[in-house]
Formats: C-alpha cells, sequence, structure tokens
C-alpha cells in the first residue's frame, strides 16, 4: 500500500472496547482514529471521516459488520477504502469469508493493545494497491 | 434287454441247438443205417447170386460131363471094336442110332485118308477130317480130342460142329486112322436154355484153348469165339473154380459169374447172372428204405422247424412274461421300496377300518411294531375326539365309491398314550374288487411347533415392529418404501397408507440425498461391507420441516446373497441436534460474552504495563503485570473451551495445506521464547537442511507446537534445556519431537494424559497452572490432521513428546476419497 496509514475509521459498539483501542491505536500507533459506535455511525461519518482504513467489529447490534462493510462499499467515499475485521469470531471458515468479502485482513479479539498497531501496520503493508 | 430275457434267450438257444443236434444225429445215424442196409442186401444178394451161379456151374458141369462122356465111351467102344473087327466095325456103327441132340455123325478115317464109315450128318466135313487126321497123326495118344466149333456145310446148309477125335491104333501102337464124332454145339446151349435164367445171364462152355463151344446170352446162342483175353482166363490162371464180376465187353453190361474148369474134358463151365437182374429186387427194396428215409429226414426236418418255431414263440411268450414278471417286481419292489421309505406313514385298511398293511414309518410313528397293528381297528390310532370322525369317513367312503380324497388334521395316537398332530391324507381304492381304504399319514407336530413358534416371532416381531420407538423401514431396492413402522409415520408426519410406496427421495432432505444413495450404493455393491452403517441425515416431514435422524441402514440379503430390502432405523435426534446446538451457542455467547470484557481488560492491562498511561509504582506494576498474566490464562482457557466444543462438536475447522514444517517449528519456537525466558528455559530447535513437508494447518499445528512447548518448559527445572527436533522418517512421515529433561510423567497419571482437564497435579495450589485441555486438543488436531502423538517417558529423566504426520503426498490421495462421515 503506497499511500502511508494515517487515519482510521473504527467501528464498535462497546465503548470500553473503543476507549482501550483507542488508547492503543493513538497512543501505541500513532494514528488518528474517528470512532463510530455503529454501522449506521459509520456510514454517517464515512463521507466527511476521509479515513485511510475502515477497522470493523463483525457482532453489533443493528447493522452487523457485514451489513456496515456494504452500505461503506455503496458510498464514493468509502468505496475502496480498505477494511480490517476485528472480531472474536476467527474460526478459518469465517476468516475465509471477510477476506472473501474484501476485507484485507482480520484482527482476533481480545487483541493485544501493545501489539495491535504493529499487526494493523503489517496487514497494510502486505495488502495489495 | 433285461437279465430274465436274456435268461430266457440263453435257455432257448440252447434248447434249439439240442434239437438241431438231435435232428442231425437222427438224419445221420438214419441215413447210415438206410445206407448199410441196402449195402448189406446188395451184398447178400451178390453172394446169392454168385452161389447160384455156382450151383448152376455144377449141375451145367455135370451134364456136360455126361454128355461128353458118352461121346468118350462111344469112340472108345467103337475105337475097340475097330482093332478087333477091323473094317468090319462098320456095320456096327451104322447100326448105331447116332441121331442124338448131341452126336450128329460119325465118322472112321483111315491112316490114308479113306473113310471108312460114315453116318449121320457128316457131309461137308472133309477138310476137317483132314485137318484131325494131321493132328492125331503127329499127335500120339488116344484121348478124344475136341475142336473149336466149326463152321461145315453139310448138306448146304451151314452147320456150326464141334469135331470130337480119337487116335485109332494098331495093337501094336501104330497110327491106325481116327474115329471122328460131330458134335452139336447147340446142345450145350440147349440144356443151358432148360435152366431158367434172366434175360441178360450168360452161360458158357469154353475150350481150355481159349475158343468159346458155345455161349447164351439172354435167348441168342453163339457158338465159337476167342475168349483168351477175358477175365475169365485172367480167373482161371488163379484159381480152377471161382466167381467173379465182369463187365461185358459187348453188352456192356455188369455180371456175376461163376466158373468150373472140368476134370475130364479140357473145358470150363460158365455161368453167369446179370448184376442188374440181381440187384433190381435189392435195389427196389432199398429205394423203399430211401424212400422212407427221405420221408423221415422230411418229417424231422419239418419238426425241427417246428419246435424251432415253438421254441422262438416260446421264447417270445417266455421272454413278454419275464418281462412281464421284471416290470411287475419291479414296480412291485419300487412300490414297496417307496412305502417303506416314506417319510409317511402308510396304512391301509378294510372297508369296516380293520388294519391290512402299514409301512415302517407309520409304525415308528405310532410305537407299534407292524404284526401288532395289523387286524387292529384303525380308531385305535385316533384320540377319542377323533374317532367319530373317523367313523364317518369310513361309512362315506363305503357308500360313496366315487368319494375323493380327503386331507385332515387328526391328533394321533401313539401306543404309549401320548398324542401327536398328524395330517392325514386319506381316500378309497378297488384292490381286486376290495374296496381299501388309504390313508397317508404325517406327523406334523414339529412343523405346528414350528408354525406356533413362527406365529409367536412374527406377532413378536410385529409387535417389536409396530410399536418400537424408533422408526424402521424396509426400502425397496427401487427406493419404495415396503413396509414402515407407526413410529417411522409419526416421525415423518405420514399415514402408513401415504408412506407405503413412496420413494425414500421424498423424505430425505436434498443435500442429504446423494450421500445416501452413494451408501445405498456401497452397501449393495459389496455384502462384505459392514452389516449396517450409521449416518445422520436431514429428513423431510409432511410438513416440510427438518427432521435430524441417525440412519442405520443394512441390507436384507436373500440365502444366495442377493440383496433383497434395505432395512433402515431411524431415531429421531432432533432434539438432540436442537440442545446439540443451543449448547453450542450457549458455549459460543458465553465465549463472546466472555471476550468482549476480556478485550477491554486485556487492553486495558496491556496499556498499562506497556507504560501508556504513565509509568506506575512498582508494587502497582507488579499487581497489573499479575491481572495482565491471568487475563492471558482467562483467555487461553476460552480460547480451548471453545476449541474443545468444536472438537467435540466435530466443527473445529482445518484450512490445511502443503507447508515447510521447519518453518513452523521455527515460528513455534519464537513464539515460545518469551515464555522460555520467563521460566529460566532454554528453547533448542534441530531442523534437517532439507525441507521436509506436510499436509496441514499451519496455525492448529503451531497451536500443537506452543502447547507441547509450554509443556516442556513447564516442567523443565530452571536453566533446563527443551529440544523441538523435526525430522523425515523413513516411511515418508515427518515426525516432531518435544523433549524436556523434567521429572517425567507419572505413571498414574499416564492413562488420563489426553483427557478433558486432566493435570497431574490437581491440587488447587499446582505450581504449574494450565487448562487441562492442551493435550486433549492437541491429540484431536493430529488426529484430523492424519498424524499421531504418542511420548516416551522416564520418571526422573523427562519427556518426549512425538507427533508423526502422514506423507503429503499419500495423505492427499487417501483425503481424495469420498468421505463418508455426515459433516455437523
Amino acid at each position: 500500500m503506497a499511500t502511508k496509514l494515517q487515519r482510521i475509521l473504527f467501528v464498535e459498539d462497546e465503548e470500553e472496547i473503543r476507549a482501550v483501542a483507542r488508547m492503543a491505536l493513538e497512543a501505541v500507533g500513532g494514528f488518528e482514529v474517528v470512532e463510530c459506535a455503529s454501522g449506521a455511525e459509520a456510514v454517517a461519518a464515512a463521507p466527511t471521516a476521509n479515513a485511510d482504513l475502515v477497522l470493523l467489529d463483525v457482532m453489533m447490534p443493528g447493522m452487523d459488520g457485514f451489513a456496515t462493510l456494504a452500505a461503506l462499499r455503496h458510498l464514493p467515499a468509502t468505496a475502496h477504502t480498505p477494511v480490517i475485521f476485528m472480531t472474536a469470531k476467527v474460526q478459518p471458515s469465517e476468516t475465509a469469508s471477510y477476506l472473501a468479502l474484501g476485507a484485507i485482513g482480520v484482527i482476533p479479539k481480545p487483541f493485544s493493545p501493545m501489539e495491535v498497531s504493529n499487526e494493523i501496520r503489517r496487514i497494510w503493508a502486505g495488502a495489495p494497491d | 434287454m433285461s437279465a430274465a430275457r436274456a435268461q430266457g434267450d440263453a435257455r432257448s438257444r440252447v434248447a434249439m441247438r439240442a434239437i438241431v443236434l438231435l435232428a442231425v444225429v437222427l438224419l445221420a445215424a438214419m441215413w447210415l443205417a438206410t445206407w448199410q442196409r441196402s449195402q448189406f442186401e446188395m451184398r447178400q444178394a451178390i453172394t446169392a447170386a454168385q452161389l447160384a451161379n455156382a450151383n448152376l456151374a455144377i449141375a451145367y458141369e455135370e451134364n456136360t460131363d455126361n454128355a461128353l462122356g458118352d461121346v468118350d465111351q462111344l469112340t472108345r467102344m467103337i475105337a475097340v471094336e475097330y482093332r478087333e473087327e477091323g473094317r468090319g466095325v462098320g456095320k456096327a456103327i451104322e447100326a448105331w442110332s447116332v441121331d442124338t441132340d448131341l452126336i450128329r455123325g460119325l465118322a472112321i478115317v483111315t491112316a490114308r485118308g479113306e473113310t471108312l464109315v460114315a453116318t449121320g450128318d457128316t457131309r461137308g466135313a472133309g477138310p476137317a477130317l483132314r485137318e484131325r487126321l494131321a493132328f492125331h497123326a503127329a499127335h500120339p495118344g488116344t484121348a478124344l480130342r475136341f475142336t473149336t466149333p466149326l463152321s461145315l456145310r453139310i448138306a448146304s446148309e451151314p452147320a456150326v460142329r464141334v469135331v470130337a477125335s480119337r487116335r485109332l491104333e494098331t495093337p501094336r501102337g501104330e497110327f491106325d486112322g481116327l474115329i471122328v464124332a460131330f458134335l452139336n454145339p447147340a446142345f450145350f446151349n440147349h440144356f443151358f436154355t432148360r435152366v431158367e435164367g434172366d434175360p441178360d445171364g450168360v452161360v458158357s462152355l469154353v475150350g481150355m484153348d481159349g475158343f468159346a463151344v458155345a455161349r447164351q446170352t439172354g435167348k441168342v446162342s453163339t457158338f465159337g469165339g476167342d475168349m483168351r483175353s477175358s477175365t475169365l482166363f485172367e480167373q482161371l490162371a488163379l484159381r480152377p473154380i471161382g466167381t467173379f464180376v465182369s463187365r461185358g465187353v459187348r453188352d456192356g453190361s455188369t455180371r456175376l459169374i461163376g466158373y468150373r474148369t472140368m476134370q475130364e474134358y479140357p473145358f470150363v463151365v460158365m455161368v453167369g447172372s446179370s448184376l442188374a437182374a440181381t440187384a433190381m429186387p435189392v435195389r427196389e427194396r432199398t429205394r423203399l428204405y430211401f424212400t422212407f428215409a427221405s420221408a423221415m429226414s422230411i418229417a424231422i426236418l419239418l419238426g425241427v422247424y417246428a419246435m424251432g418255431r415253438f421254441l422262438a414263440r416260446q421264447r417270445r411268450d417266455f421272454e413278454a412274461l419275464s418281462e412281464a414278471q421284471a416290470r411287475l417286481r419291479e414296480s412291485e419292489a419300487r412300490a414297496l421300496a417307496i412305502t417303506e421309505n416314506m417319510a409317511g406313514g402308510v396304512v391301509t385298511t378294510t372297508e369296516d377300518g380293520t388294519i391290512v398293511s402299514v409301512n415302517a414309518a407309520c409304525c415308528a410313528m405310532h410305537g407299534y411294531r407292524a404284526e401288532e397293528m395289523i387286524g387292529m381297528p384303525l380308531w385305535r390310532l385316533v384320540t377319542p375326539p377323533g374317532r367319530a370322525g373317523l367313523a364317518m369317513r369310513l361309512e362315506q367312503m363305503r357308500s360313496d365309491k366315487a368319494a375323493g380324497h380327503e386331507v385332515k388334521e387328526i391328533l394321533a395316537l401313539r401306543k404309549d398314550g401320548s398324542t401327536f398332530e398328524a395330517e392325514v391324507l386319506n381316500s378309497g381304492v378297488e384292490i381286486n374288487g376290495q374296496r381299501t381304504m388309504v390313508g397317508i399319514v404325517h406327523d406334523i407336530s414339529q412343523r405346528k411347533a414350528l408354525e406356533r413358534e413362527h406365529r409367536r416371532d412374527e406377532a413378536l416381531y410385529r409387535v417389536t415392529f409396530d410399536q418400537a420407538l424408533i422408526g424402521i423401514a424396509h426400502t425397496g431396492l427401487d427406493g419404495r418404501f415396503m413396509r414402515v413402522n407407526r413410529t417411522a409415520c409419526e416421525m415423518l408426519g405420514h399415514t402408513e397408507s401415504e408412506m407405503l410406496g413412496m420413494d425414500y427421495a421424498r423424505v430425505t432432505h436434498p443435500q442429504d440425498l446423494p450421500l445416501s444413495e452413494a451408501h445405498r450404493k456401497e452397501l449393495l455393491a459389496d455384502p462384505m461391507h459392514p452389516f449396517e452403517h450409521q449416518a445422520v441425515r436431514r429428513l423431510l416431514r409432511k410438513d416440510g420441516s427438518v427432521l435430524w435422524a441417525l440412519l442405520s441402514v443394512s441390507v436384507v440379503r436373500r440365502d444366495d446373497g442377493s440383496p433383497e430390502f434395505f432395512l433402515t432405523m431411524v431415531q429421531d435426534i432432533t432434539e438432540l441436534k436442537r440442545v446439540e446446538r443451543m449448547k453450542s451457542e450457549f458455549v459460543s455467547t458465553v465465549s463472546h460474552e466472555l471476550r468482549s470484557p476480556l478485550t477491554s481488560i486485556r487492553g486495558s492491562l496491556g496499556l498499562l504495563a506497556g507504560g501508556v498511561a504513565g509509568a506506575l509504582p512498582k508494587p502497582v506494576r507488579d499487581l497489573v503485570l499479575i491481572a495482565e498474566r491471568n487475563t492471558e490464562r482467562l483467555i487461553r482457557l476460552v480460547n480451548d473451551i471453545l476449541d474443545t466444543e468444536r472438537m467435540d462438536s466435530d466443527r473445529m475447522q482445518f484450512d490445511s495445506k502443503v507447508t515447510d514444517l521447519g518453518t513452523l517449528v521455527a515460528r513455534a519456537l519464537e513464539s515460545m521464547q518469551g515464555y522460555a525466558l520467563e521460566h529460566g528455559v532454554k528453547l533448542r530447535s534441530a531442523i534437517p537442511r532439507a525441507a521436509v513437508a506436510a499436509d496441514v494447518d499451519p496455525d492448529r499445528l503451531i497451536q500443537v507446537m506452543t502447547n507441547l512447548l509450554s509443556n516442556a518448559v513447564k516442567f523443565s527445572p530452571p536453566g533446563g534445556e527443551v529440544l523441538i527436533a523435526l525430522a523425515r522418517l523413513p516411511d515418508g512421515q515427518a515426525c516432531i519431537e518435544v523433549t524436556d529433561h523434567g521429572p517425567g510423567i507419572p505413571k498414574e497419571f499416564q492413562p488420563r494424559m489426553f483427557q478433558r482437564f486432566s493435570q497431574a497435579d490437581a491440587s488447587s495450589t499446582r505450581a504449574q497452572p494450565g487448562t487441562g485441555l492442551g493435550l486433549y486438543i492437541a491429540r484431536g488436531i493430529v488426529e484430523k490432521l492424519g498424524g499421531s502423538i504418542g511420548y516416551r517417558t522416564a520418571e526422573g529423566a523427562g519427556t518426549t513428546f512425538h507427533v508423526t504426520l502422514p506423507d503429503p503426498v499419500r495423505h492427499r490421495a487417501a483425503a481424495a476419497r469420498p468421505a463418508l462421515a455426515q459433516p455437523a
């Protein structure tokens, strides 16, 4: 991926996880994080978020990860934005389905806050342009 | 051909030969006797004829001798007289009557040739006299001499005369003339004609000089004739008197000849009779004999022929009879053998039911001896309740000659009073005009018992089939239901009549149908296939809902091994599935619900420990680290529980590919370095230069290796070393070994090593914290990868765990086979 990873649109329904993750991503990874508490919020925020990456939870009330991804893909701003799923559901078949939907990677929960940023960078670096 | 017929044939041939032989002997004897008799008679006739001829010859000789004696005496007297009287004798002679039949003339001729006296018929005798004169002048002796018959011309008539002459001598013995008598040879014939003879007979007076004097054959007289070369003279050379058989030179007829040489005179008398005449009466008799013999022969031959015909007919009759007898005997023997060897008892009775005959089986059934049964009333073989029926049946057969046979089941009675169930086929037949009842009895107790047992089994089976709490269905090879039980119907919501004839495909979930089809084919194809096949299938109820079922399918085969139908047992596991799913969902939910707070806790603690929130005082930092470590442990526990649950429900997923194991070993080693460092244990690896690959899910294999490594580290003493080694085994398998030098595995723990939640130290204060699921999961993963896991341990010396993984090439080939297990 040629462009530098700077802004992350982070969609997670649990507030506490959002807080921990935000701190890990900003403090440890040095990213800019745009937080969204639901898929709907993400869709609303996306046009102006100017995100380089979407970090997306799967199990969420209302729009789940898949629905959110589909909605984001319909927006011009995020139609081609890379997506990483961050989820507890990481059975091989599940992982395969995320990748099939166009995700560039999967980060299993619970994640290690000190490692997660490096993991994201590694995925970002390995993803095609 | 039957033996009897062959025997009859042989006997008849011998008889025929004897008859022919007898006939031949008889014929030969008869013909021999006839021939001998005829020969004998012929010989006898010939002998008689010869004797007669000899007798005649004697008579003839005497007669001739007398006649010639007369001539001799006359001429002698004349000679004496001439000597005494001289010329004067003439008167005396003239006075002599010489006109006898024999002496036809007398003459005395002087030495000078002067006829002194001539009396009788002497005419024309001049030349003969001169010849005689010359003869006697030359031959001394006064015996009477005879000439051969001479033809003289007497009184100008030809006459034949034999000239008898005697020399006359002077007293001094000088030749003085001769006396001549002219003899008529016919005299001898005349004599002979007086003898009865046959027309072909012959009488002859022959001079010793070989010339016949007179010869009479039949009515023909001849005089003279040279006989010197005749058979007579051959015979005379041998014997003076005799008989012989001659073949007439002139007439060609054969004659029997008797001859005698006269003693006084140079003549031979010969009498012959024709053989034909002699033989004729004999021949006539012989012909009679032969006629008789011929007649007899014809009679004998006719007899033989008739005998032959008779014997042939006899033989045919005998053969026919023998064959008929043989057939009869055979038929009788067969009938007897059949009757005796019949499994069924056979009993015959008179019209009134008195037993006439029984076979062995009947005796055996009723426990009697045959002689006991014969004469016994039939009702004694039947239990009292059946006797009335028996009497009625007998009465029916007596009154109705056309009554057909009847088959009846009765309770029969044995001699010892016990009973048995019997089936009786009875009918009436006419034997030699006698009405006979025939009963054929079969002991059907066993059959009945079997039938009862069968009915009971059937009922039992029916009850079991109908009341079983599992569904049972018999499905034809065409896939259609043949029989279904109530439970099966209830399960699927169909009535029995709806299900019968329905194709099983209609109640099978479309996604499971190909698998079911494949299984049915496999079961059919291979009779050695495991007797039954168990599988979980989704079935469709009538209302379209899904029924999870555990099916047990087997093929029911006929005696010859050919498949008849499928037997399917259906267990409704929908509820089980629901519970399973609930449990699974529960575990999954709980895990997820646990993960969310854990994510927050881990994140918070991680950031705190990482100093993101600023530097922490040491006691705080220590506590945070404890919390973080235990969070990690809790996360591992949750993960392990999830894995265990997935494994148990066979839902653990594998993303296998052929992978270089060296890389995976290095990754596992690297991930465990921190943990090892914490325990003061050194990790070392031994990876061969040549790549070792296996068909594995890399993450899962790393999970196994880290588990083994963490165990090894955990049980290693501080400063110890753990070695992870990779190798390719000679058989192509890959082997990963993890070796520690810890205390080894206690014997008592070894059997439980790979069980869930088992730990060597179960105390709550165990020094080595773990979930107790590690080895259980490791073994599950390795086995799923087609490999195996094991260990070597020695107490106090350490433990080596080894994982073997199959050769990727073979493993792929094996994995290519259709999976039979139902995916959950």
